[in-house]
């Protein structure tokens, strides 16, 4: 009985704990003049696209913190593990890479301010103005 | 391309996928206690017998992508199979070339894409069984070594791509596979909806234990003609592959037919296909898969043959009928229900129940339990 408890508990408190949503911010490079839709988004981080709308070549970065699995839901519209095992059908045959991963807020600013080319996703809450904000979810 | 403007050196990223697999078979000894045969019930069930085996699924394999600059990059993919003794085997190796970001254009040892799973038939993890069935994919080779073109045309909610491929298989125990030509049109909707179609062809020699004698025997008895035929030699096989993908909200369903059109040979046209459904349920998947196997065997090939003549003839005409032509044919059905659990962000566990029947109502059950990942 106890050891029920203690799971239902947990599961409860993970509940709770993801219905706190995190907004997500999609960010460029304040030089990139760009109109990014999400379906362009989407296309970039799937490596369907290459370019953005204006013709400039596009390289998207991926965090492995907790707002990559809000981004994959709402911009992608898959679960991390869908995102996942589209990449390995790719990856293991030779015909894409899947995006660098960073591991944080910081770090994701910190490179797409440097570089126009890139395009990569925060939590909204982190936004400073080194970047350019395209999309909000 | 590289994050940093100025990095000069060449990236090299390692990636890795594996499999742990528990299996036991249960069933007729006909079909468990099987050592020997020519169809996807060879050797067991799928390889397994009637002990729990955790070596004959597992496997693990680790691949080093290297970016070697100005859209030039190698590919090299080391596997190690726990049916092979773990001896580590070059799975890939090939030079990748971005003509233009839609075109790649690769050289070197590399997979043939024969079948809708057939790319990353390996990786467990990017789909629901813990491994394809084995009815439709066991082609006799899985890679060559020659050149591959791989082109995506990118339309507003839509793709097309076409991969091509040229070259040769090594040879091994008495297995030549040659001329291999051949490629698959893949058609993908909004995301949701993949269509398929594949020919590939290439040129077979290899000879099957115990027909040998029988060849001779028509040959001896002034019927090379009948041997000819029936004999795999320098005989072009064709591959075709007919596949639909739907992946929709929860839903996943997928139906597949993959004829080979195997000339006169003894072997029979090969005509497997199955349809699959599944469902998502938060982070598990269960799902149920149909097929039959059927192998037509040219039968006509003895119809020239006189029959009530000659007592030896007519003895050596049943015997090839009975051990290589319709005896051998078969339309049997296979089951499979299983579920996934994708418990962790790179790793899932998998559990699956398959039953299969022969050509003369023996049937087996297979019984497996995985855990698959990527890394």
């Amino acid at each position: 009985m106890k050891k029920i408890i203690n799971v239902l508990t947990i599961v409860l408190v993970s509940v709770l704990n993801q219905a706190v949503l995190a907004e997500v911010a999609i960010i460029v490079h304040p030089d990139n003049a760009a109109s990014i839709s999400k379906t362009d988004v989407s296309k970039i981080f799937l490596g369907k696209a290459k370019k953005f709308p204006g013709g400039e070549t596009a390289i998207p970065v991926t965090q492995n913190s907790g707002v990559k699995d809000e981004f994959n839901d709402k911009v992608l519209n898959k679960s991390s593990s869908q995102v996942k095992a589209f990449w390995s059908k790719l990856v293991f045959t030779g015909k894409g890479s899947p995006p660098k991963e960073l591991s944080s807020d910081a770090e994701v600013i910190s490179m797409v301010s440097k570089n126009p080319n890139l395009i990569g996703f925060i939590d909204a809450s982190a936004v400073d103005d080194s970047v350019k904000v395209i999309l909000k979810k | 391309m590289s994050l940093i403007a100025s990095e000069a050196m060449a990236e090299i990223r390692f990636s890795g996928f594996g499999s742990v697999v528990g299996a036991i078979a249960a069933g007729d000894d006909e079909i468990v206690d099987n050592e020997a045969g020519i169809t996807a019930t060879d050797a067991g069930v799928n390889g397994y017998h009637g002990d729990l085996s955790f070596e004959t699924g597992s496997f693990f394999a680790i691949q080093a992508d290297a970016d070697l600059g100005d859209n030039l990059g190698a590919t090299l993919q080391i596997m190690s199979r726990g049916k092979d003794d773990w001896e580590p085997e070059f799975s890939w190796a090939f030079l990748s070339y971005d003509v233009t970001d839609d075109w790649r254009i690769l050289a070197g040892r590399q997979r043939v894409p024969f079948y809708l799973y057939s790319d990353y038939l390996d990786v467990s993890y990017a789909y629901h069984w813990i491994s394809a069935p084995a009815q439709i994919y066991a082609p006799p080779f899985s890679s060559i070594d020659g050149l591959g073109s791989i082109y995506t045309h990118n339309f507003e909610n839509s793709s097309l791509t076409g991969h091509f491929v040229i070259g040769q298989d090594t040879p091994s125990e008495g297995f030549q596979f040659e001329n291999i030509l051949g490629g698959a049109l893949t058609f993908n909707y909004n995301d949701w909806l993949t269509l398929r179609v594949g020919r590939f062809q290439f040129d077979s020699t290899f000879e099957v234990e115990g027909t040998g004698p029988v060849f001779d025997g028509w040959r001896a008895a002034g019927f090379s003609d009948v041997a000819d035929r029936l004999e795999v030699n320098d005989d072009e096989f064709i591959i075709y592959d007919y596949a639909m993908q739907i992946d929709y909200n929860d839903w996943m369903f997928i139906a597949e037919y993959s004829p080979i059109d195997v000339g006169d040979t003894f072997i029979g046209h090969l005509k497997p296909w199955m349809v699959s459904v599944g469902k998502r349920i938060d982070n598990v998947m269960l799902h149920a898969t149909y097929g039959r196997y059927k192998i037509e065997t040219p039968n006509y090939v003895l119809n020239d043959v006189p029959t009530g003549i000659n007592p030896a003839l007519d003895g050596l005409a049943q015997a090839t009928q009975q051990g290589l032509l319709s005896g051998t044919a078969e339309d049997t059905p296979y089951y499979i229900v299983g579920a996934r659990w994708d418990f962790h962000d790179s790793a899932a566990l998998k559990f699956q129940y398959s039953a299969i029947e022969d050509n003369k109502n023996n049937s087996a059950n297979l019984f497996q339990i995985a855990l698959v990942t990527v890394f």
